[in-house]
């Protein structure tokens, strides 16, 4: 039978030293829970999708001189090795550009037309994916450093692929293009929303079996701004109907009027086709 | 100081499992942050502080509700029991760090207030695999926050130990909300093999430590059924108790602990004023019957708390015949004098009535 003084098998939180067979359990429990929490940590760590190689120079803003247009969405067209390429112009956190535009051609005293082109010199943060680019105009009003001469008609080269399908998701480019990684599925779903809803233009992304990506600058049948109309289907997997076109080195697709955006199945093969409807 | 609750004192004990359990959270993140680097260097630095802290989280939550079943079932696990609040606190801070990111990355800088978002900007809470995952851990947050902040043995003492207990079950509630949260979140897009593997080994263990808990629990203790009279029921022989230990028994509702010492037996509620903690499995202490939890003491014959304490606890009459003792389940309130059944060997003795 056990007597009174006897302590050593009981322990109260009180006491300032545990019995040797509680210090043990302890110990144990702790190594315990540290290596399965190293594991799960390593393991879940390992197992990730991996993320894209794209870049939002965060910090650090950079001088560009460039065209700004405002066709198909505000741009700025730079020249970069020998070609052209249009930078998306977006607002600083989850904001398109036109605001910030639109005060700082008011301020200049410019009336930029919808099919025109400006020499600017314009500052802000890049940001890059796979040779697409964006730049968010960081400080605001303080973004426009200068114009050069008079406005010019835009010029921009367009060919059309027709009536096409397009299976894949709807993005904000800001994020898929850069700031975000991941920057598209689920979790980053609700800032999509965010993004598009304060403006940034919807892209569509398509990526293909063989790894090559799509985007394409997501508008109306007139070309028009669909923010709104696209929120409900954003960063979920869809097919959509209308032209594909190729303006410069964007991308753009006008959904055909009145066509749905079709839900399609988390696993549903994304792409390009011909057919419409259906 | 007030008397009417136990501060919790900084001993020893707790300094060593802070520094254990600090250490632990450092140790992960390190581990995290460094096969990140290793393998995946392209995610950005927000993300990478979201993910590590929220599966940091997790994991410790996971710890957490395992103590309390691998407590009950061998004791020498106690101690992890005792302070374990710390340790909730502490996940509570990471998962703190972990939904601050996530509002200032995902819901901040944009037209509308970032908590709204939360809940406003995916809208498809008619859908499963489509559903706003980030709402549940808001919730969830919202429970571990109440959680820490009434963790203080002061807030035991005014919320009165039923609210806080109910209050503090919700942690499961939290658990399940957290399930669904990385369900219908994370999964859906980096939906490996791993992911839901670890989940699912996570629940499993969770839920059959729990089983093996209650189960050994409802074994321990025992309803008997055999009466001598109108009002007695025999509990066990003499010798079935140990020396300054009690026996647990289940009759009418009754949860009682009938203590043996010195000779002589007492009952007394088995449910610890402080937090229901089993004071059967408890011990008597220099004269008290001492609770496993956290130790707050009982005196065996009337219930009550040695002064300056006031915890009281509800007390029955008792009676040995022979070898066999014998509970009368009618309770007297709490801190009610009883005088204890005394043992001769062989020979009759009852606290009587
Ligand atoms: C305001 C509250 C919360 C919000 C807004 C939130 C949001 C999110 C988001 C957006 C993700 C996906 C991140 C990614 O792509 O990696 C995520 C993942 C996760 N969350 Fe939360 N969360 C919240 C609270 C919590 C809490 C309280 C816990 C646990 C204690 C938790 C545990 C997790 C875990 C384990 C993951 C998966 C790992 C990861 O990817 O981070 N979350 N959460
Ligand atoms: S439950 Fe805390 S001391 Fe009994």
């Amino acid at each position: 039978m056990e007597n009174n003084t006897n302590k050593e098998d009981f322990y109260i939180g009180w006491q300032d030293k545990a019995p040797g067979k509680f210090g043990r359990a302890a110990r144990i429990f702790a190594l315990l829970s540290l290596f399965l929490g190293a594991m799960t940590a390593a393991v879940l760590v390992i197992n990730q999708k991996g993320f894209a190689d794209s870049v939002f120079e965060f910090g650090e803003t950079t001088q560009l001189e460039g065209f700004l247009t405002l066709d198909p969405v505000p741009m700025l067209r730079v020249s970069k090795e020998g070609r052209s390429e249009g930078m998306l112009l977006v607002g600083l956190g989850k904001f398109g550009s036109e605001a910030t535009i639109d005060q700082i051609l008011k301020k200049e005293n410019i009336q930029l037309e919808q099919d025109a082109s400006l020499k600017v010199t314009l500052k802000g943060t890049r940001i890059y994916h796979n040779g697409k680019s964006a730049l968010e105009l960081t400080d605001g009003l303080d973004s426009f450093v200068g114009a050069e001469g008079d406005q010019l008609k835009a010029e921009p080269a367009i060919s059309s692929f027709g009536r096409k399908t397009l299976s894949g998701e709807i993005l904000d480019p800001k994020c898929a293009l850069g700031v975000m990684k991941p920057g598209y599925g689920k979790p980053h779903r609700s800032c999509a929303i965010r993004c598009i809803s304060g403006g940034i233009p919807p892209i569509f992304r398509a990526s293909f079996a063989d790894g090559q990506v799509l985007h394409a600058i997501l508008l109306g049948p007139k070309g028009e701004k669909i923010n709104e109309e696209v929120l409900p289907f954003v960063a979920d997997k869809v097919r959509i109907c209308g032209e594909l076109i190729m303006q410069d080195d964007w991308y753009v697709f006008k959904l055909e009027p009145e066509s749905e955006i079709i839900r399609l199945s988390y696993y549903g093969a994304e792409g390009v086709s011909s057919t419409c409807g259906g | 100081m007030s008397h009417t609750y136990v501060p919790v004192l900084w001993n020893r004990q707790k300094k060593i499992y802070d520094l254990v359990l600090w250490g632990g959270i450092f140790l992960f993140l390190a581990i995290f942050i460094a096969c990140q680097l290793i393998f995946f260097p392209e995610i950005t630095a927000e993300s990478l502080i979201i993910r590590a802290t929220g599966t940091l989280a997790f994991v410790m939550l996971h710890i957490i509700l395992a103590i309390g079943p691998i407590a009950r079932l061998n004791p020498v696990f106690l101690p992890l029991l005792y302070n374990r609040r710390h340790f909730g606190v502490s996940m509570f801070i990471v998962a703190l760090v972990h939904g601050i990111f996530n509002l200032i990355q995902f819901h901040s800088f944009g037209n509308s207030d970032p908590i709204l978002s939360i809940f406003t900007s995916n809208e498809h809470y008619n859908s499963l695999t489509r559903f706003p995952f980030q709402s549940l851990g808001f919730f969830a947050l919202l429970i571990l926050f109440l959680m820490a902040a009434t963790s203080h043995d002061f807030w035991l003492k005014n919320l009165s130990p039923r609210v806080w207990k109910g209050l503090h079950m919700m942690v499961y509630v939290a658990y399940g909300l957290l399930i669904f949260h990385v369900l219908l979140g994370v999964v859906q897009t980096e939906n490996s093999f791993f992911n839901i593997g670890l989940l699912g080994i996570g629940m499993v263990s969770l839920i059959g430590l729990h089983l093996m808990a209650s189960l050994q629990e409802l074994k321990g203790t025992e309803k008997p059924d055999e009466k001598l009279d109108e009002d007695f029921v025999f509990v066990c022989e003499w010798d079935d108790i140990l020396e300054n230990r009690a026996k647990t028994v289940m009759i009418e509702d009754q949860n009682i602990a009938v203590f043996k010492y010195d000779q002589k037996v007492s009952a007394v509620n088995n449910l610890c004023r402080h937090q229901n903690g089993p004071l059967g499995e408890g011990k008597i202490l220099d004269g008290c019957i001492t609770c496993p939890w956290h130790g707050y003491q009982y005196l065996p014959e009337n219930g009550q708390s040695p002064p300056p304490f006031t915890e009281k606890v509800e007390t029955y009459d008792v009676k040995i015949i022979g070898e066999k003792i014998y509970v009368n389940p009618k309770p007297y309130p709490e801190g009610t004098e009883r005088p204890p059944a005394i043992y001769t060997p062989s020979s009759p003795s009852s606290n009587g009535k």
